[in-house]
C-alpha cells in the first residue's frame, strides 16, 4: 500500500486518455472474471 | 508444515472498535506505515467518518491476522474528457463534474506470523463483495489501490489492471483499478 490514503486521485490529460482508454480494455480480464466471481460466492462473516 | 489457509469457518471480520485496542497493539506486519496506520490512526478515522478499518480475526478472537481499510475516493479526470458519451463538465448536460467514484483500499496488511495463510486475498474478495453490495443502491463502479510498483503482480493476479501511468518514472506507487460495473445487478 501507500504510505499515505490519497482518496482523490488527479489526472493530467495523457493519464485521463489513458485510464478512460484501459476502462474499455482489463488487461487482466481472466483473473477479474474468477476474482469477481469466488468473492460473490463466499459468505463473509461480519460483525 | 503447510498454514491452513484462511476459511469463512475459521475467521470473523469486525469493524475495528475500542475493545480491539489490546490486539491492534500486538499487531505487526513489520511495516511502519501500516503498523501506525493502525495503531494511531484507524479508529481516529473511523469516528471521523473519514474511512472503515475491518479487522479479519481468528475465530477465538485471539489475533488479527490481516486489516483492510476502505475509503470512499474518485478519479478527477482531465476537464474535456468523454466517458461513455457525455463530456464532463459540460453545463448543457447538467453534468458539472470531473469526478469518477470508487471504492478505495487505502490499507491492507498482514501480521507477519499469519502470512501465507491467504488473509490479504480474503479481505480483498470481501472488498469487491461489499462493492459490489454498495453498487446495488449507489454508484461505485471501480474499486481502487494505490501500490508498489513491486507489488503490482500480486494484485494483476486478482485481476486489477494499472490506471494510468505516473508522470514520474521513479514514482513511489502506482494506481490500480479492477472493474465491477458488469457484475452489478440494478
Amino acid at each position: 500500500m501507500a504510505r499515505y490514503i490519497k482518496s482523490i486521485i488527479e489526472l493530467t490529460q495523457s493519464q485521463t486518455n489513458e485510464f478512460l482508454a484501459n476502462l474499455r480494455t482489463n488487461k487482466n480480464e481472466k483473473n477479474r472474471q474468477k476474482t469477481i466471481k469466488k468473492a460473490l460466492k463466499t459468505k463473509f462473516n461480519v460483525f | 508444515m503447510p498454514k491452513e489457509r484462511v476459511e469463512p469457518g475459521s475467521v470473523l471480520i469486525e469493524t475495528i472498535r475500542p475493545e480491539h485496542a489490546s490486539l491492534v497493539e500486538s499487531f505487526c506486519c513489520g511495516r511502519e506505515d501500516e503498523d501506525s496506520f493502525l495503531k494511531k490512526d484507524a479508529l481516529k478515522n473511523k469516528n471521523a467518518g473519514l474511512s472503515d478499518t475491518f479487522l479479519l480475526l481468528k475465530k477465538d478472537k485471539t489475533k488479527i491476522i490481516s486489516y483492510l481499510t476502505l475509503v470512499i475516493g474518485s478519479f478527477k479526470l482531465s476537464e474535456s474528457s468523454t466517458i461513455k458519451g457525455i463530456k464532463i463538465r459540460d453545463k448543457d448536460f447538467h453534468i458539472y463534474t470531473d469526478k469518477i467514484p470508487c471504492l478505495l483500499i487505502g490499507k491492507l496488511a498482514t501480521d507477519k506470523e499469519e502470512t501465507g495463510r491467504g488473509g490479504a486475498s480474503y479481505l480483498i474478495s470481501f472488498a469487491i463483495e461489499k462493492a459490489v453490495q454498495i453498487n446495488k443502491t449507489l454508484s461505485l463502479p471501480y474499486l481502487a489501490l494505490h501500490t508498489y510498483p513491486e507489488n503490482v503482480e500480486f494484485y494483476a493476479k486478482f485481476g486489477f489492471s494499472v490506471a494510468f501511468t505516473p508522470e514520474r518514472k521513479d514514482a513511489e506507487t502506482i494506481t490500480l483499478f479492477m472493474t465491477l460495473t458488469d457484475f452489478l445487478e440494478k
